[in-house]
C-alpha cells in the first residue's frame, strides 16, 4: 500500500528528475501542485545550457498564461540581479537557475532583461503565426491576414459555404456532388449551410483526408476509413470477449447456439446464433461483429438492460425446461458483473465495418463539396484580409512540413529549437500534437535537444474545443512522434487541506475510471497528498436537498454562502456552476439579501437592461423599415411615448416606416400633446447627426445615444462600461457604415459575455466551472449538482476523431443526413454513442476540476427529485454531476429524504405575466464641459463646394504639362519651347500616367496649345518680363492660412497681374457665354490670390484666367457680384 | 538653463536658395506650420510658402519635371504592386492566400535591400529557404521588367537621383538642409554625397536637445491611460495655449480610432454632441483604411455590385445607405423588406431589376430602380476590356450618377475623404503602364485592393493635440509629450527583420532588426530621441490588457524620471450623467381597447400569440410590428412550407372527392404537374442556383403529393367543401381575417378543418388532453355549419400523418370520444373567445419567467430585461 511517505518521496523525485535538462519528460501535474513553478525552474534550468535564448520555446495554452509566465520569468532574473535571498527551497532552486542565466547573459551579451522578448514563450497559435510571418510563401498564407475567431469568421464561412451552391447551375461533377449532398439532406439548404459551416471551423480534423487529389485516391480514403471503424469494432469486441472468456465457456456458447436454432426454427430465417461456434467465443474481429451483436442482443432486454427472463421469443420454449434454466442460471450470474450491460449494449450497437454503397456515395460527394468550400474560404480570406487559426495552424504545418533536410527548420526559423515546453498538454487537439511532432521530427535521444510536456489528463475539460486527453495517455507511454518521453508524476498538493486531499483520494477513483485508456480517453485518479502547512485542515459538506426547485435549491446555496463568509471573515467564495443557466435564480437570491458578488461572463451583453436603448437606437439607425425597433425607440426612456400614442401613431397602416408615419399631420394630431412633443423632441435630435462619409455606426449611436441623455438613464458605472462594451462591439461589426443584416444583430453579439464586476469589499465569485480552472479560492461552492445541462444542438457532423492505443490518430465519418435517417443508422449511432461515454469521463474530470479549486471548504449542492408522489427517492439523472457522486453521497440524500416532508413539493414553474411599464428619464439638463482650449465654440460653418466633374484623365493632364511648359517660358522674354517638345511631352505624359493609345492625343494637345501661345501676342507679353510663375504664398484669410501657387505673376509697371492658366476647351458657339461661367467659376480663387498677394506684395494687383486653347485671356473682376 | 526655442536651426537653413529635406512628411507638413506661427507671429498676413519637403516627393519631382527624355519614369505604389503580383505569378509554385500580404513582404524587402545597396545577386546566393530563393527568382523578373519599362520605383529612386547628381538634367538647389533623418540608409548617404560632390551644399539639421523633466506613470488598463493622457494635453494646454503638446503612440497602426477616442475623452469631454470642432481638435497620423470609410465601403460596394454581382445583405446596404442616393428613405426601406422575402442570390443589378419589378413587390423607390438602372449599363460593359484609365472615367461617372457623394456642400473631412477616392482613381488609370487592358471587374478588384492598402487620415487645421505614432516624431520638437503604451510587451518594439531575406545576409549588412542588438539599440535610440524633444515628457504604462498583466517597458527602468503610482481616471465624459436621471414610471400607460375598424393583423396566429403572451399579439397583431427575418440562401422553411400548401393546393383544385382521388391512375403527371405550378412565381425570377434548387424541391414535391394522396386513400369517406376558404372572426371590435387550408365534408354530413403542416410533425392536443395551440379552435369559431373534426395533416418527406380530433382522428394516442366532441369543441372556442376579449381589452402582459432567447424577438419593445430586474 501506498503511504503519504512514499508518494512524497516520490514527488520529490520527480521534481529533481524534471530539471535534469538532458531528458525529455511528459509530467502529470494535479491540481495545486506547482506546476508553473515546475516549468519555469526547467525552463530557467535550459536556458542556461543554450548559445542563444529563442533555443528554448514554451509554448502555453492562453495569451494569459504566456505572460504570466514570462512575468514570472523576468521576476526570477530580477530578484536574482539584486542577489536576493529565497526563504523556501523552491525559491533558492528557482534564483539559483536565474544566477546562471545572468551570467550566461553578460556572457553572450543575451540582453533579456532589457529585451524579455526574446524569451519565446507564447501559444501554439502565436508560434504557428510566427512560423507564417517567417515563411509567407511556402507557408502558403502569403501575408497581411488578420487572424480572427469571432462572429466576422463565422460569417466567412458562411458565405463560403453558400459560395460552394454556385457550382450547382456548372453541371460537371462539383454540381453532381453539391446536388448529391443537398438530395441526400432532403434539399434542406439551410441544414446544408450549416452542416458545411460547422466543417469549415473544423476543417483541421478532416482536411487531410479529404485535401487536394481525394477524388484519386477514394478506394484508399475508404480502406483508412473503414480500418479504423473496424479498429474500432475491434477495440470493443477485445473487451467484451476478455470478459466472457471468464464469464462462460462452451456450456453457454451451447446454450446460446441452441437459442438461435429453435429461433430459427420459429422464423424460417437463419439466426446469426444458430451459426456460433461452440469451442470457442468469437474472435475480436470486425467481421465477426454481427455474431458478436447478436449475443449482445441475446442476454439484453430492449431498454438495454441484463435480461432476467427468457421464452420463446428468445429461443427457449418451454419445452427446454432444462436449457432455459441453465440460461437463467447463467444470466443470474451475468447480472453480478458490474458494467457488463453497458458494455455489451455497446456491443449491440457496433456498426457494420464497411459503409453501405449508398453511404459511400454521399461521402465522395462530400469528398468533393468540402474541398470547394475549402477553396471558397481561401478565396474569402484573401479578398477580406482575414484568416482563422486553422487556416494559420494549417499553413504553418505546410512550411514545417517543407523541411527536407535536417537544419532546414533552423534554418528557417532563425534558430534551431534545442528545447520544447509544452504546457497544458492534455489540452492540446490532435492537429496540434501533429504539429508538435513535425517540429520534433528526427530528434534523437541524447542529440542535446529535449521535450518537456506538463499537464494534468485528470483536468482535461476542453474536449468542446476539440483537446484529445487520449493523446496524452499515449504520449505517456509511447512519446510524441520521434522523441521517448519519461513519465513524471507529481503527488504534492500545495492549494487544499489535508482533510480535502483525503476526500479527493477517496472519491475521485470511483468517479474517473479505473484505468487510463487512450482510446476512450478515459483517465484514472492519482493520488495526492497535501503538504504540511496544510495538515489538519479542509472541510467537505454535502448540501443535500430532495425535490428542491430552482429557487429553493438557490436559497441553500446563499446560505452556504453566508455561513463561509461568516466563519471566515477575509476568506473568498466561489460559486461554481456547470452552466450558466443555473444561476438566474441564485444571483437574484444573492440580489436579494445584498450579498456583493462578482458574476465573471455570465450574463448576455444583449440581454441587459442598459443595453435595450442602445440597441434600438442602432437598429433604428440602420433601417428605417425596423419598425420593432423603431417603437422600441420611441417607448425609450428618453422618448418615453405611451402605447396609446404608439398606437395612434401607426394603427391601420403596416406599410409605412414610423418616419413616415410622424409626418403625417392627421397621425400627429391624433396624438397627444405631450407624446407629439417627445416625438418630434426625439426626430430633431436624429436629425442632427445625419450619416456622414467619415462617420461610424458607433460614433452616430454613440454620439446620439448622448444627445438623448442616455447615459443618464443609467445607475451605476458597470452599467456604463457595458455601454461601452456594447458600442465597441458594435465597431466590429459594422459594414459601410450600417450593420450588414440588422436581423442578425443581436444574434452576432451572442458570444459578448460580461462580468458584474464587485468592489474591493466582494468576496463572493460566481462563474463556470471552466472558468474556474487555474484558480483557487478559500471556500468552493458546487451549485446545482443535480440539475441536468440544457439539451445543446445535435451534432449533425457525425465524426470522432479518434487516438489509438499507439497514439496515432483516425478519423470515423458517417455522412450527414437528415435527422431522423441519421438516428437510425449504427454508424451514426455508434460515434453519438462514443461522443456521450468520451463526454461521460469529461464530466467526471470537471467534478474534478471543480472540487479541487477548493483550499478550505467544498460545499456540494445539489437536489434530488422524488418519484412514485414523493413515497422514493429518486437517483440523479445519468447526465448530472451529482450523478458521479452518487454512490459516495446517496446516504447523505437519504437521511434527508427520511425527514422530508413531500407535501412541501413545489409546484412546476409557471408563465409569471406582468405589464410592461413606461419609465420616462427626468434629468437635469446636461451642463457642457468647457470647450478645449483655442477650441472654436462653434460648428465648424466652413463647407467646401467642389465640383467632382471629371475631366477625362488625359485632359487634365494635358492640362498639367501645357503649365509645366508655360511655367519654363515664363520670364524668358519670348523664348520658344525646346524642339523636343513632343518627347519631354511624351514622357511627362506617361509620367502622368497617361496610357499608351491616348499619348499621341495628350503631346497633339500639348502643341497645340504651345504653338497657339506662339501665336499668342498676348501670351507673349504674358511671359516675357519680370514676375514670377508657380508662385507659392502662404497667407490668412478669414483666419486661417491658406496656401496658394499662382500659376503666372506678370509684373506690368505698377500693376502686378495674377493669372491663372486653363487649359479647358470650348466647341460650339457662345465662347462669351463659356468665358462668362469660367470667370464665375474661379472668381472666389481669383479673390484669394488676390488678397493674399496684396498683402504679400502690397502693391495693385489685377487677376486674369489665360485659355491657351482658346488663345483667350479675361480678366477677372474678382470684387464683381456673382 | 533656459531651453532653446523649438527648431532654432530653422530659420538659418531657410535663408538664401535652400530647400529642407525631411526625412518624413509629417516632420515637412509642421516645419512649413511651423513658418507660418512665425509669420503669423510677426504681424505677417502672407509670406512665401518655405521650400520645406519630404526627400522623396522632392526627388520624385525632380525627376518628373527634368526635360531629359532618357530619364527613367517612377512608378507609383500601385503600379509596382502590381508589377510585383505578376512577378509572384511567373515565379512562385505555392499557391498563395494573402497575396496582397506577399507582394507588400516583397515590397519591403525590395525597398530594404536597395536601401542598403545590396547586389541582388548576393540576395540571390544568401537564399536559402524556399522563401528565400523566390524572392530572389522574382526580384529578378521584376528587375527586368523595370528596365524594359524604362521605369524606377521608389526604392530606386535614391539610386537614380545619385547617378544623375553630377549629370546635369535635373535641376538641384544650391543647398539643401536634411532634417529628421534618424539613420540614413546607405542609399541616402550616397545620394547626398554625390549632390555633395556636385557643388550642393548638404547639411544636417542639428539634432535637439531640449530635454527636461520627465515622469512616469502607470494606469489600469489602456482605456484609462489614453483617456488620462488626453486630460494631461488639455491640462498642459490651459497653462500655455501656444503650446506644442503630442501624444505618441508606439503601435498606432495597431487601433489608431479607439486611441484617438480614448484621447479626445480626456481632451474634450463630450466631443461627440460638439461635431467636427472639437473633434477635430485632436488630429490622429494614423488614420483607417480608406475601404474603411462608410462613403468609401459603400462606393466599392456599389463597384461590386456592377462588376460581379452581391448577396442580399450587400445589396440591403445599398438600399439603406444614405450614399449613392438619400432620396425615400422610406421606400428604399420596403424596398429592402421585399428584397428579404425574395431566396437570397447573387444579385446582379438587371436581375435584381427584374425581381423588383415583379408586381408583387409593389414597393417604388423608383429614384433607387432608375439608379441601379444605371449601375446595370456598367455592368453590362463590364466583361469587355479596356484601359485602367477608361475604367476610371467609367467608375467615376457611374458613382457621379448614383449621386454617390450628393450634391450637399461637403465639410473638410469628406472633401479630404473623396479626393483622397480620387487619387485612388488615379491610381487606378495609371496602371495603363503595365496593364494596359483590364475587364471592369479587375479594375475594380484592384480598386478595392488599392483602397484596403490605403491608410488615409482626414488633416484638420484646428488641431490642437496631435496623436502620433512613434517613427513620425523623427526631427519633431515639442513642448511636453505623452509617450504611452510603454508597457513591456510594446517597447522594445518586436523585431520586423526581412522574412524574404536571408538573415544571415541581413545580420552581415547591418540592416534593421537583423539582430535583437539592432532592435533593441533602435529602442533606446527612439526614447533618447524623444526625451531630447520635449522639455516636458510623461511616460505611461497599462497595467493590464485583457485578462494579461502587463509589466512596464524594461527601458523605462532607471529613467531619469519621477515615478507615480495609477491616476485617477477621467472616465467616460458619459459618467457624468450616471445617476442623474430618475426612470419615473408612468401610470395609466395601458394600451387602449381594439376599436371598431381598427385592422388586425395575424388572423389565427394573432390568438395563438395571445395564448403564449399577450404582448407579442398586441405587438404584431396592433402595432404590426414584425421581427425581421435573416436573408436566407436556397428555400426558407417558409418558402418551402407555403410551396407544399401551394402544390396541394394545385393538386386538389376541384375539390376532388374520396372516391375521384381513388380513381385518378395519373397521380404522377398530377403530382408533377402540381409541383411545377406551385414553384410558378418562384421561378420566374430565379437564378440558376435556385433553379437547381427549385429542381430538386420539385422532385421531393412530386414525392409527397403521391404519398399524399396514397394516405387520404387510407381515410374514411370524405369530400373536398373548400381549399385555402376565407373566412371571418368578429369578436366584438376585433374582426379577423382567415385563411382554412382545407374543409372537408365527413361521411355524417359534418365538417373536418384541417391545416398543413410541411415543417416538423405537430400534435393537435398536449398533455391535458386541450389544443396546445388555438390555431384549429379560431377556425372552428369561425365557420359555419357542424364541426366533426379538427385535424393537422403534417406533410414531410419522413411520413404523411394526420393528428387532430373529432371523427376517425386522434392526437397521438388520444382521442376524445364522440359523446365528449361538441363539450370539447365548446370549451376550445370558448377559450378563443376569451383570448380575443382579452385582446380586445388591451391586454399586453408579458411573460417575464421566459428564457431570454425566446423573449428576445420583441425583448427591445417590451424590455422584458427590466421588468426582470425588477423582479
Amino acid at each position: 500500500m501506498t503511504t503519504d511517505r512514499d508518494l512524497l518521496a516520490a514527488d520529490e523525485q520527480a521534481r529533481s528528475a524534471a530539471l535534469d535538462v538532458t531528458r525529455s519528460f511528459i509530467v502529470q501535474a494535479p491540481a495545486g501542485s506547482g506546476k508553473t513553478e515546475l516549468l519555469i525552474q526547467r525552463y530557467l534550468s535550459l536556458l542556461a545550457t543554450v548559445a542563444e535564448p529563442e533555443e528554448v520555446v514554451a509554448i502555453t495554452f492562453t495569451n494569459k498564461a504566456a505572460n504570466e509566465m514570462q512575468a514570472r520569468v523576468v521576476a526570477a532574473l530580477e530578484r536574482a540581479r539584486r542577489g536576493e535571498v529565497a526563504a523556501q527551497a523552491h525559491e533558492a532552486r528557482t534564483l539559483a537557475a536565474a544566477a546562471r542565466i545572468l551570467e550566461r547573459d553578460a556572457a553572450h551579451g543575451w540582453q533579456l532583461l532589457e529585451l524579455p522578448r526574446r524569451l519565446r514563450i507564447m501559444t501554439l497559435d502565436a508560434f504557428c503565426g510566427s512560423v507564417t510571418r517567417l515563411l509567407p510563401v511556402s507557408s502558403g498564407l502569403g501575408g497581411g491576414l488578420a487572424t480572427s475567431a469571432d462572429a466576422a469568421m463565422q460569417r466567412l464561412y458562411r458565405e463560403a459555404a453558400i459560395a460552394t451552391l454556385d457550382w450547382l447551375p456548372g453541371g460537371d461533377t462539383r454540381a453532381v456532388a453539391v446536388e448529391c449532398v443537398l438530395e441526400h439532406l432532403d434539399n434542406d439548404v439551410a441544414a446544408y449551410l450549416a452542416y458545411l459551416v460547422r466543417m469549415l471551423a473544423k476543417r483541421d480534423q478532416w482536411l487531410k483526408l479529404t485535401g487536394a487529389g481525394a477524388g484519386e485516391r477514394l478506394e484508399t480514403i475508404r480502406h483508412e476509413l473503414e480500418a479504423t471503424i473496424g479498429e474500432q469494432i475491434c477495440a470493443q469486441l477485445r473487451l467484451v470477449r476478455e470478459q466472457f472468456a471468464v464469464l462462460g465457456g462452451a456450456d453457454e456458447l451451447g446454450l446460446l447456439r441452441h437459442a438461435g436454432e429453435r429461433m430459427t426454427e420459429a422464423s424460417g430465417a437463419a439466426h446469426p446464433l444458430a451459426a456460433l461456434p461452440v469451442t470457442d467465443w468469437p474472435a475480436a474481429a470486425a467481421e465477426q461483429a454481427p455474431l458478436w451483436r447478436a449475443i449482445a442482443e441475446q442476454l439484453l432486454t430492449k431498454k438495454g438492460e441484463l435480461r432476467k427472463q427468457v421464452d420463446v421469443r428468445c429461443g427457449f420454449p418451454p419445452q427446454d425446461g432444462e436449457a432455459k434454466q441453465a440460461f437463467k442460471e447463467w444470466l443470474a450470474r451475468l447480472a453480478g458483473v458490474a458494467e457488463l450491460a453497458e458494455l455489451l449494449d455497446g456491443v449491440a450497437r457496433l456498426p457494420d465495418a464497411r459503409y453501405r454503397d449508398e453511404q459511400w456515395v454521399v461521402l465522395v460527394a462530400l469528398f468533393d463539396v468540402l474541398p470547394l468550400a475549402v477553396a471558397e474560404l481561401q478565396r474569402l480570406f484573401a479578398a477580406r484580409g482575414l484568416t482563422d487559426h486553422v487556416e494559420v495552424a494549417q499553413a504553418a504545418a505546410a512550411a514545417l512540413g517543407s523541411v527536407d533536410e535536417p537544419g532546414e527548420l533552423a534554418l528557417l526559423l532563425d534558430y534551431r529549437i534545442r528545447h520544447l515546453l509544452v504546457d497544458e498538454m492534455q489540452d492540446t487537439s490532435i492537429g496540434q500534437y501533429r504539429l508538435l511532432e513535425q517540429l520534433t521530427a528526427g530528434w534523437e535521444r541524447g542529440d542535446g535537444r529535449t521535450l518537456f510536456c506538463v499537464g494534468d489528463p485528470m483536468q482535461s475539460i476542453y474536449r468542446f474545443r476539440d483537446a484529445e486527453v487520449g493523446q496524452f495517455v499515449a504520449a505517456r507511454r509511447h512519446g510524441l512522434g520521434d522523441v521517448s518521453l519519461e513519465p513524471l508524476l507529481l503527488r504534492r498538493n500545495f492549494r487544499s487541506g489535508e482533510r480535502l486531499v483525503d476526500w479527493f483520494n477517496d472519491v475521485f477513483p470511483r468517479v474517473l475510471p479505473a484505468r487510463d485508456d487512450a482510446t476512450t480517453g478515459a483517465v484514472a485518479y492519482a493520488d495526492s497528498v497535501s503538504v504540511d502547512a496544510h495538515a489538519g485542515a479542509g472541510e467537505v459538506r454535502v448540501h443535500a436537498l430532495v425535490d428542491a426547485d430552482p429557487v429553493a435549491e438557490a436559497e441553500r446555496s446563499a446560505d452556504v454562502i453566508g455561513e463561509c463568509l461568516a466563519a471566515d471573515g477575509h476568506g473568498r467564495v466561489a460559486v461554481l456552476v456547470r452552466s450558466r443557466t443555473q444561476l438566474p435564480q441564485l444571483l437574484a437570491e444573492l440580489r436579494r439579501r445584498g450579498v456583493g458578488c462578482e458574476a465573471i461572463e455570465i450574463d448576455r451583453l444583449t440581454d441587459l437592461p442598459e443595453v435595450i436603448d442602445l440597441l434600438s437606437l442602432t437598429r433604428a439607425l440602420c433601417h428605417d423599415g425596423d419598425r420593432l425597433a423603431w417603437l422600441a425607440l420611441l417607448r425609450a426612456p428618453f422618448a418615453g411615448l405611451t402605447w396609446r400614442d404608439l398606437l395612434r401613431l401607426v394603427i391601420n397602416d403596416r406599410h409605412a416606416t414610423v418616419r413616415e408615419l410622424a409626418a403625417d399631420p392627421e397621425r400627429l394630431a391624433a396624438l397627444s400633446d405631450d407624446g407629439r412633443e417627445r416625438l418630434r423632441r426625439l426626430l430633431d435630435v436624429l436629425a442632427e447627426q445625419p450619416a456622414a462619409a467619415g462617420r461610424t455606426l458607433r460614433e452616430r449611436v454613440e454620439t446620439l445615444w448622448l444627445a438623448l441623455d442616455g447615459p443618464a438613464a443609467l445607475s451605476s458605472s458597470a452599467q456604463l462600461a457595458n455601454a461601452y462594451r456594447y458600442l465597441d462591439a458594435l465597431g466590429r461589426l459594422e459594414a459601410a457604415g450600417t450593420l450588414a443584416d440588422v436581423a442578425l444583430l443581436e444574434e452576432q453579439l451572442d458570444a459578448e459575455r460580461v462580468s458584474t464586476p464587485g468592489d474591493e469589499s466582494t468576496r463572493v465569485q460566481v462563474m463556470t466551472m471552466h472558468k474556474a480552472k487555474g484558480l483557487q479560492f478559500d471556500h468552493v461552492v458546487l451549485h446545482g449538482l443535480g440539475r441536468q445541462p440544457a439539451s445543446g444542438e445535435q451534432d449533425v457532423l457525425a465524426w470522432l476523431p479518434v487516438t489509438r492505443a499507439d497514439g496515432t490518430s483516425g478519423l470515423i465519418l458517417s455522412p450527414p443526413g437528415a435527422r431522423s435517417e441519421q438516428e437510425a443508422d449504427p454508424l451514426y449511432r455508434f460515434i453519438v454513442q462514443a461522443g456521450r461515454d468520451s463526454d461521460a469521463h469529461e464530466l467526471g474530470r470537471l467534478l474534478y476540476v471543480a472540487c479541487t479549486r477548493a483550499v478550505r471548504s467544498l460545499h456540494l449542492v445539489g437536489s434530488v427529485a422524488t418519484l412514485r408522489d414523493g413515497s422514493e427517492l429518486g437517483a440523479p439523472p445519468v447526465t448530472t454531476l451529482l450523478h458521479r457522486l452518487w454512490p459516495m453521497v446517496a446516504d447523505e440524500f437519504e437521511r434527508v429524504f427520511a425527514a422530508h416532508d413531500p407535501t412541501t413539493r413545489r409546484e412546476d414553474e409557471r408563465p409569471t405575466f406582468a405589464a410592461p411599464e413606461l419609465r420616462r428619464l427626468v434629468a437635469p439638463a446636461a451642463e457642457m464641459p468647457a470647450a478645449p482650449p483655442a477650441a472654436r465654440g462653434a460648428e465648424l460653418t466652413e463647407t467646401r463646394e467642389v465640383s467632382f466633374d471629371w475631366v477625362g484623365s488625359s485632359l487634365r493632364h494635358a492640362g498639367t504639362i501645357v503649365h509645366r511648359w508655360l511655367e519654363r517660358l515664363a520670364g524668358q522674354d519670348g523664348a520658344a519651347p525646346p524642339d523636343d517638345v513632343a518627347a519631354t511631352s511624351r514622357r511627362w505624359a506617361r509620367g502622368l500616367g497617361v496610357a499608351e493609345p491616348d499619348l499621341d492625343g495628350v503631346v497633339a494637345r500639348v502643341e497645340a496649345a504651345l504653338a497657339a501661345v506662339g501665336r499668342d501676342e498676348r501670351a507673349r507679353w504674358l511671359l516675357a518680363g519680370e514676375g514670377a510663375a508657380e508662385l507659392a504664398l502662404s497667407g490668412l484669410e478669414d483666419g486661417r492660412v491658406v496656401r496658394i501657387v499662382i500659376d503666372r505673376v506678370k509684373v506690368d509697371g505698377d500693376v502686378h497681374w495674377l493669372v491663372d492658366y486653363k487649359t479647358s476647351m470650348h466647341e460650339g458657339g457662345d465662347l462669351a457665354g463659356f468665358l462668362r461661367q469660367e470667370a464665375e467659376r474661379y472668381r472666389d480663387q481669383l479673390r484669394r490670390y488676390r488678397d493674399v498677394y496684396r498683402e504679400y506684395a502690397g502693391v495693385p494687383v489685377r487677376t486674369a484666367l489665360y485659355f491657351p486653347l482658346l488663345g483667350e485671356f479675361l480678366e477677372v473682376d474678382v470684387d464683381a457680384a456673382s | 538653463m533656459s531651453l532653446a526655442p523649438r527648431y532654432a536651426w530653422l530659420p538659418a537653413a531657410l535663408e538664401g536658395d535652400a530647400v529642407v529635406l525631411c526625412g518624413s512628411r509629417r516632420l515637412a507638413r509642421e516645419l512649413v506650420r511651423f513658418v507660418d506661427a512665425q509669420m503669423l507671429a510677426q504681424g505677417r498676413r502672407a509670406w512665401t510658402t518655405p521650400p520645406v519637403r519630404y526627400w522623396q516627393d522632392w526627388l520624385a519631382e525632380r525627376l518628373a519635371d527634368s526635360e531629359q527624355a532618357s530619364l527613367p519614369q517612377l512608378l507609383d505604389s500601385a503600379s509596382t504592386g502590381l508589377l510585383w503580383e505578376q512577378a509572384l505569378e511567373r515565379t512562385r509554385r505555392e499557391s498563395v492566400i494573402g497575396l496582397a500580404g506577399v507582394v507588400r513582404h516583397a515590397q519591403a524587402a525590395w525597398t530594404r535591400i536597395a536601401d542598403w545597396q545590396i547586389v541582388h545577386e548576393d540576395v540571390a546566393a544568401a537564399a536559402r529557404s524556399r522563401d528565400e530563393h523566390w524572392f530572389a527568382r522574382a526580384a529578378a523578373y521584376y528587375a527586368e521588367r523595370l528596365a524594359e519599362g524604362g521605369w524606377i520605383d521608389a526604392a530606386g529612386l535614391a539610386a537614380t537621383c545619385t547617378a544623375f547628381a553630377g549629370r546635369g538634367g535635373i535641376d538641384w538647389p544650391r543647398r539643401i538642409v536634411l532634417a529628421g533623418f534618424d539613420r540614413l540608409t546607405p542609399a541616402q548617404a550616397s545620394l547626398f554625397a554625390a549632390l555633395a560632390e556636385a557643388g550642393v551644399g548638404v547639411e544636417q539639421a542639428p539634432r535637439a536637445t531640449r530635454a527636461g523633466s520627465a515622469t512616469v506613470t502607470r494606469h489600469r488598463d489602456a482605456e484609462s491611460l489614453w483617456r488620462s493622457a488626453g486630460r494631461w494635453a488639455r491640462e498642459a494646454l490651459e497653462r500655455d495655449p501656444n503650446a506644442r503638446i503630442a501624444i505618441v503612440v508606439p503601435d498606432l497602426e495597431r487601433d489608431a480610432a479607439t486611441v484617438g477616442r480614448l484621447v479626445r475623452e480626456g481632451f474634450a469631454p463630450g466631443w461627440q454632441a460638439r461635431g467636427a470642432a472639437w473633434r477635430d481638435t485632436v488630429n490622429l497620423s494614423y488614420g483607417e483604411r480608406l475601404a474603411a470609410y462608410p462613403a468609401i465601403a459603400v462606393a466599392l460596394l456599389w463597384l461590386e455590385f456592377a462588376a460581379n454581382g452581391v448577396r442580399g445583405p450587400a445589396v440591403s446596404i445599398l438600399l439603406r445607405s444614405p450614399f449613392g442616393s438619400a432620396d425615400d428613405p422610406g421606400g428604399r426601406a420596403r424596398l429592402e423588406l421585399a428584397l428579404r422575402r425574395l431566396p437570397d442570390r447573387d444579385w446582379t443589378p438587371p436581375a435584381l431589376l427584374a425581381a423588383l419589378e415583379d408586381r408583387r413587390h409593389p414597393e417604388r423607390a423608383e429614384d433607387w430602380r432608375a439608379r441601379v438602372a444605371a449601375v446595370a449599363a456598367l455592368h453590362d460593359a463590364g466583361e469587355r476590356s479596356a484601359s485602367p484609365a477608361s475604367w476610371a472615367e467609367r467608375i467615376d461617372a457611374c458613382l457621379a450618377g448614383l449621386g454617390w457623394h450628393g450634391t450637399a456642400p461637403l465639410d473638410s473631412e469628406a472633401f479630404q475623404l473623396l479626393n483622397r477616392w480620387r487619387a485612388l482613381l488615379n491610381q487606378l488609370a495609371r496602371l495603363d503602364r503595365v496593364r494596359p487592358a483590364m475587364t471592369l471587374r479587375e479594375a475594380v478588384r484592384r480598386l478595392a485592393q488599392l483602397a484596403a492598402d490605403t491608410v488615409f487620415q482626414p488633416e484638420s487645421d484646428d488641431a490642437l493635440l496631435d496623436v502620433l505614432g512613434l517613427l513620425e516624431t523623427a526631427g519633431l520638437e515639442f513642448d511636453a509629450l505623452w509617450l504611452g503604451g510603454l508597457d513591456a510587451s510594446r517597447w522594445p518594439p518586436p523585431g520586423n527583420p526581412l522574412a524574404l531575406v536571408n538573415r544571415r545576409l541581413q545580420r552581415e549588412h547591418a540592416m534593421p532588426d537583423a539582430t535583437p542588438a539592432d532592435t533593441l539599440a533602435f529602442a533606446r535610440r527612439t526614447l533618447e530621441r524623444l526625451h531630447a524633444a520635449a522639455p516636458e515628457r510623461h511616460v505611461a504604462w497599462a497595467r493590464s490588457e485583457d485578462d494579461a498583466e502587463l509589466l512596464p517597458s524594461p527601458l523605462l527602468a532607471g529613467a531619469d524620471a519621477a515615478t507615480s503610482g495609477d491616476d485617477d481616471d477621467p472616465g467616460w465624459h458619459a459618467a457624468t450623467r450616471l445617476g442623474c436621471g430618475r426612470l419615473r414610471p408612468i401610470d395609466g400607460d395601458a394600451a387602449p381597447p381594439v376599436r371598431r375598424g381598427e385592422s388586425i393583423r395575424g388572423g389565427a396566429y394573432t390568438v395563438q400569440r395571445m395564448q403564449e403572451e399577450a404582448f407579442s399579439a398586441f405587438a404584431a397583431g396592433r402595432l404590426a410590428a414584425d421581427v425581421l427575418d435573416p436573408f436566407a440562401t436556397g428555400l426558407t422553411p417558409r418558402q418551402r412550407g407555403t410551396l407544399v400548401h401551394a402544390a396541394l393546393h394545385e393538386l386538389l383544385e376541384g375539390c376532388p372527392g374520396q372516391d375521384e382521388l381513388r380513381r385518378w391512375d395519373d397521380l404522377p403527371a398530377r403530382a408533377e404537374r402540381a409541383a411545377f405550378a406551385a414553384q410558378r412565381r418562384l421561378a420566374a425570377h430565379a437564378d440558376p442556383v435556385l433553379l437547381r434548387v427549385l429542381r430538386l424541391e420539385r422532385q421531393r414535391l412530386e414525392r409527397l403529393l403521391q404519398a399524399f394522396v396514397a394516405r387520404e386513400l387510407e381515410r374514411e369517406p370524405f369530400r373536398i367543401v373548400s381549399l385555402e376558404a376565407d373566412a371571418r372572426l368578429v369578436r366584438g371590435a376585433v374582426e379577423l381575417s382567415l385563411r382554412i387550408d382545407r374543409i372537408d365534408r365527413l361521411a355524417d354530413g359534418r365538417l373536418l378543418l384541417l391545416d398543413y403542416k410541411a415543417g416538423a410533425p405537430k400534435s393537435f392536443l398536449g398533455r391535458e388532453r386541450e389544443p396546445k395551440s388555438v390555431q384549429l379552435s379560431v377556425y372552428a369559431a369561425a365557420v359555419d355549419g357542424p364541426v366533426g373534426a379538427l385535424a393537422y395533416c403534417n406533410v414531410n418527406s419522413r411520413s404523411i400523418s394526420w393528428d387532430g380530433a373529432g371523427g376517425e382522428f386522434s392526437s397521438g394516442r388520444t382521442r376524445i370520444a364522440a359523446d365528449d366532441w361538441p363539450a370539447a369543441l365548446a370549451r376550445w372556442c370558448g377559450e378563443v373567445d376569451t383570448l380575443l376579449r382579452r385582446f380586445a381589452d388591451g391586454d399586453i402582459g408579458v411573460n417575464v419567467l421566459q428564457a431570454a432567447s425566446k423573449a428576445r424577438p420583441l425583448a427591445l419593445l417590451s424590455r422584458v430585461a427590466e421588468l426582470r430586474h425588477d423582479d
